[in-house]
């Protein structure tokens, strides 16, 4: 990495978070001057009034920084990839102001995987799960579908304490950063624009007088742009610095553990109950640290440092063992965690 | 200028000697002879690369070599000529002008596209395809039993080595660049990783991704090259006049393009000191000669920025360090803003409460809470004001007051485990009370936010 890149990084980290934090307070006043409110359910873990703009304002942060970047820098994303973050984005602030239904949102983002497609970015290669690797065209776009589907909504499941969902986004993007760098050089400012602009709302959601919530818009959002950088992953036209170390579909687990733990946890909960998966409860683990006694900020930094942990010892497990022996000992381990700070 | 040097060097070509077969064969000769060219009928022996002569076999070629001298794969081995049949298995030693069988073992055809090398004592070979599937199995030749035998080898081995760029240095064995194909219903992949395999203990290691700048656009059978040139590996592919000349060890590549040394490696071709012996097809005769090209005044020549050969999983570790920093550094500052603003209390007509905690209070309780959400220190008098009422006593406000205080103070140290109101005596006026709020708390009254 060279001297001007660093710089560059800076800036737009920079850019990222001051732009954020000045939408954030920004859309804050003007929430609360029209009385916007994120009810309080019985579900809410938080007592305080809180607006759900924060999608909004990472939203367009990342507009302005990328814009910005567009036209000074050589910072590119794929246009079809863009067109559906909007797309992403437009669904959430919908449902953050109305209120859409899940089955009508469910076909909404149906239809953005299937506008990602178009960016020829998707899961093509299982790169020797169960001794797959190429898959046909057709697979390989039922999976990428029903995995943004999974993705996304995992992210918004998870986004129900303070910090949980913007700490674990910028776990992934920090860590997905140096991959990035080494791949692709259009996007490599994309990742400190984000990460900064979700440092600047971490700032007001652990703020309790001026509290604002990822909401939707933001949820679904950081959910896709996930999503998407896995499948970039995933592609197997692309260069992975990570390959020498481990396999790239270990790789993607691991760096979204937490939400996908939680979201087939609940998942499983709800059925085993006889009720729907989607169904909205206080099931997830998170609730079960903040039932316990824990503020949101310890809970979400515990859960932070644990899903880093896991990733840690994938990376070293990799180094020794075959696939098959580090998915069974991050699986032990994964239980240890669970009857150590869950159960 | 380009085309003038194409124009000499095809003008050179006219006056070069020829080859009459197209189906040949260019091994590094032993000293003094500089190099051999083998045919299927017989071969040209070099004493320069200017000059050569044609010799018939001295000695019937064995009926087992049943395939073109251009299909064997050659290796000099202790100052021999040794070749293999395509796929493995049989031997031949090309010596006093005749090509012997040396191996007992059958055609394998397990073995296609490997990489055939000598180290040290023995002859060996790698990777490969046979059987619809890639290898990347290691055989060694045995001498004494004329078979071949299977090495076992460790660590992280690639599923197979098909058409492989491949490079020996000391006890290594470098190898990238090539193709995978696991099962029968698989497309050949490309694996863009750097292994290295120690010829010593037979470990394998994967060391990085190769740099993405080195790629053929259209990689197919038979379409690179690739020599040990000043100890560093020279390649290229059919399809570009671009040269890569990778320096392994210090992790570096520089590229350049040459016309000429693209059409004089374009055949078989090998490198002896400083020169590569190609064989080029002249355009107007249509004759094949055999041309030196001094590789070493064009690379000093055309000397151009040297690029990183591999990205490293050290460097990645770098950044992982350096992400992982930037995370703790990030919860540290969170952590100092948390605790900052964790203790802000909001305040409305009924309740004081914080995240999911909320204490019920009444309406002079609301009141005193009120004065110190307007400031941290709030004097005696301020708060007496709360209690005065008419027909009644000071003394009896006074009493109320201070009732009420503990009262509040010890029901929000129950539920919140802080307390809120400290009492102080003034520092000039002892009589005089003032009512600090614990440096801890913040009090937000909700019309305030």
């Amino acid at each position: 990495m060279n001297i001007e890149l660093i710089l560059l990084v800076v800036l737009f980290g920079v850019i990222g978070f001051s732009g954020s934090y000045y939408l954030n307070g920004y859309l804050y006043n003007a929430f609360r001057q029209n009385k916007m409110y994120d009810p309080i359910v019985s579900r809410s873990s938080h007592k305080e009034k809180a607006t759900r703009s924060g999608g909004m304002a990472l939203f367009f942060t990342f507009c302005v920084c990328y814009g910005f970047g567009k036209a000074v820098f050589a910072m590119s994303v794929d246009l079809y990839a863009l067109i559906a973050f909007i797309f992403v984005a437009l669904t959430g602030m919908a449902d953050d102001f109305f209120s859409i239904k899940y089955r009508e949102k469910f076909f909404l983002q149906v239809f953005a995987a299937i506008v990602l497609l178009q960016s020829n970015i998707y899961i093509d290669s299982f790169h020797g799960v169960f001794g797959i690797y190429e898959i046909p065209l057709w697979a390989s776009y039922m999976i990428t579908v029903f995995v943004f589907i999974v993705i996304v909504n995992a992210f918004n499941l998870i986004d129900g304490i303070d910090g949980l969902a913007a700490l674990l986004s910028v776990k992934f993007f920090v860590l997905i950063a140096g991959i990035i760098a080494v791949t692709s050089s259009e996007m490599n400012l994309v990742i400190p624009s984000i990460v900064g602009a979700i440092t600047g709302f971490l700032f007001f959601n652990f703020n309790p007088s001026k509290k604002v919530f990822l909401g939707d818009t933001g949820a679904l959002l950081l959910g896709s742009v996930i999503a998407f950088f896995i499948f970039y992953i995933l592609d197997k036209d692309n260069f992975i610095i990570t390959d020498p170390l481990i396999r790239r579909p270990l790789l993607v687990v691991l760096l979204i553990i937490y939400p996908l733990a939680d979201t087939l946890r609940a998942s499983l909960i709800r059925m085993y109950k006889g009720q729907s998966p989607f169904l909205a409860d206080r099931v997830h683990l998170h609730h079960r640290l903040i039932d316990k006694g824990m503020s949101h900020w310890g809970a979400s930094t515990s859960i932070l440092i644990m899903s880093v942990s896991v990733l840690a010892l994938g990376f070293v497990l990799s180094t020794y063992f075959s696939l098959t022996l580090c998915c069974i000992i991050i699986f032990i381990y994964l239980f240890i965690l669970y009857y150590l700070f869950f159960n | 200028m380009r085309n003038f040097l194409l124009f000499l060097f095809f003008s050179a070509n006219l006056f070069c000697q020829k080859i009459d077969s197209s189906d040949f064969l260019i091994l590094e000769g032993e000293t003094p002879n500089y190099y051999y060219v083998l045919t299927n009928d017989g071969y040209y022996v070099s004493e320069n690369s200017d000059n050569f002569t044609y010799k018939n076999y001295s000695d019937s070629l064995p009926k087992s070599l049943n395939v073109n001298v251009n299909t064997l794969l050659p290796v000099t081995h202790k100052s021999k000529n040794y070749l293999l049949y395509p796929g493995g298995g049989l031997l031949y030693l090309f010596e006093n002008g005749a090509i012997k069988r040396v191996d007992r073992s059958f055609p394998h055809r397990n073995q296609y596209g490997a990489y055939f090398f000598s180290y040290k004592d023995d002859l060996y070979l790698i990777g490969g395809y046979g059987f619809w599937e890639t290898k990347s199995i290691i055989t060694k030749f045995n001498f004494n039993s004329g078979d071949w035998e299977i090495v076992t080898a460790f660590g992280q081995s690639p599923d197979g080595i098909d058409q492989g760029t491949f490079f020996i240095k000391d006890d290594n064995l470098y190898v990238f660049d090539f193709l995978t194909r696991t099962s029968n219903n698989q497309k050949e992949k490309r694996n863009d990783n750097l292994y290295v395999l120690n010829l010593e203990s037979f470990v394998w290691k994967k060391l990085g991704v190769i740099n993405p700048l080195i790629r053929s656009e259209n990689q197919f059978k038979g379409t690179k090259r690739f020599f040990k040139f000043d100890n560093k590996l020279l390649f290229s592919y059919l399809d570009n006049p671009e040269f890569y000349l990778a320096d392994l060890e210090n992790n570096l590549f520089k590229k350049f393009e040459d016309q000429i040394l693209f059409y004089k490696s374009g055949g078989h071709s090998v490198i002896k000191k400083n020169n590569l012996i190609g064989a080029v097809k002249n355009s107007l005769t249509g004759g094949i000669a055999i041309e030196s090209f001094n590789i070493a005044s064009l690379i000093s020549n055309g000397a151009d920025t040297e690029l990183y050969l591999y990205r490293g999983t050290e460097e990645f570790y770098v950044y992982i360090y350096f992400a992982l920093s930037f995370l703790a550094i990030l919860i540290v500052v969170l952590m100092v803003y948390y605790k900052r603003v964790a203790q802000t209390y909001l305040l409305d007509e009924n309740t004081i409460s914080i995240s999911s905690v909320t204490k019920e209070i009444n309406q002079k309780e609301q009141k005193i809470l009120s004065l110190f959400s307007k400031k941290r220190n709030v004097s005696n008098s301020e708060i007496m004001d709360l209690f005065l009422e008419k027909g009644k006593t000071k003394d009896f406000a006074v009493k109320k007051k201070n009732k009420t205080l503990v009262a509040l103070n010890e029901r929000l140290f129950s539920i919140f485990k802080i307390e809120f109101i400290i009492k102080k005596k003034s520092k000039s006026d002892s009589r005089q009370l003032t009512y600090f709020l614990n440096k801890k708390v913040r009090i937000l009254k909700e019309d305030a936010i």
